[in-house]
């Protein structure tokens, strides 16, 4: 290369070791002169929910329990709302209720309740308001309460239920449903009503 | 085998049937039903009681509502009707046939007359009644036929 060229070529890289720290420090400061001032009041537009209300009660959207009992019956229940109850620690409470117990011979009973409320150190649920529940065999039942255990086999209606089903309409004091095993198979759930039943079967006309 | 005739009973086979009893199992697989305790079944003119039903009935079809299609009572089971009272150890409620079948050491006490049998079959769409077995009638001294 030429004496000549060689003096151009210093001579811009000179120029630029100057320009370019020069250009990055008006950059950078550009950047925090000309932001948006950040209004850190406004709730970030995306959420859904009311941040204050949440704050105020504090509750979890949407939750989901589920347990095994020790005989192999699953217990699962979701809630549109689950909050920690006044009583105690291991006390929560939750509204619009379904919950699904699976027999281990995989038969599944649904229940549906306004409220539920989940003892931990009992390791009981209690489905409260308007309690549903449809069992496999077309059985559909109405009750006020549905005791649930966490730890086994166990969920009974110990008031009045009135139940539909193939058999009719069947109306009695309280009911159970009960692991029953099953020679050479899984165990199955067993309805019982007790506390007094009453049927009325309306056979088909003209059979 | 001795005919008997029914002549309190008339049952519809198409009129509803209710059950009473303390307790009712249902077992979700089979969808039988046994009632425990007590049971009463009455249907019409028709009381049937004993301490235990086993209530068996047919899959209905597509979303018809499946039907009773027999009952098994067991335990001190004991059929009454207006003019009639059957006692026995077991009774077969057959609702397709409208027969009812009573069996061990039937007892029919029927207009002050009793009669013994081993099986009682009674139908009831025609109300006649027929006695099988070691059929005996028991007079009851004292009293003018």
């Amino acid at each position: 290369m030429a004496y000549g060229a060689g003096l151009w070529h210093s001579r811009t890289v000179a120029g630029l070791r100057l320009v370019l720290p020069l250009a990055s420090v008006v950059l950078l400061s550009m950047l925090f002169l000309l932001s948006r001032e950040i209004d850190p009041s406004r709730a970030v537009p995306t959420a859904a929910v009311d941040a204050e209300d949440l704050a105020r009660d504090p509750r979890i959207l949407a939750s989901r329990l589920s347990s095994v009992t020790v005989d192999g019956t699953e217990v699962e229940m979701t809630a549109a709302t689950l909050r920690i109850a006044a009583g105690g620690r291991e006390q929560t409470e939750a509204e619009d209720v379904t919950a699904r117990l699976t027999a281990p011979d995989g038969r599944e009973n649904h229940l549906t309740a306004r409220r539920a409320t989940v003892d931990g150190a009992a390791e009981m649920m209690t489905l409260a308001g308007a309690v549903t529940m449809t069992d496999g065999s077309g059985y559909t039942l109405r009750s006020e309460r549905m005791l649930i255990a966490l730890d086994r086999s166990s969920a009974r209606s110990p008031g009045p239920v009135q139940a539909d089903g193939p058999l009719g309409r069947i109306d009695a004091g309280a009911m159970a449903l009960t692991l029953t095993p099953v020679p050479g198979g899984p165990a199955t759930h067993q309805l019982r009503f007790e506390g007094g039943v009453r049927l009325i079967h309306q056979p088909e006309p003209g059979e | 085998q001795t005919q008997v005739p029914f002549a309190g009973l008339e049952v519809d086979r198409d009129d509803p049937v209710e059950i009473v009893a303390a307790a009712l199992d249902v077992d979700q697989q089979s969808g039988r039903a046994i009632f425990t305790g007590e049971v009463l079944v009455a249907q019409g003119a028709m009381r049937l009681a004993a301490d235990r039903l086993r209530v068996d009935y047919a899959e209905g079809g597509e979303g018809a509502r499946s039907r009773i299609s027999s009952m098994n009572a067991s335990g001190n089971v004991i059929l009454t009707t207006p003019e009639e009272v059957a006692e026995g150890a077991e009774a077969v409620y057959d609702l397709d046939s409208g027969q009812v079948t009573i069996s061990g050491d039937v007892l029919l006490l029927q207009g002050g007359n009793v009669l013994a049998g081993d099986r009682l079959v009674i139908d009831l769409a025609t109300g006649t009644g027929r006695m099988e077995g070691q059929v005996r009638t028991l007079l009851q001294p004292g009293r003018t036929p």
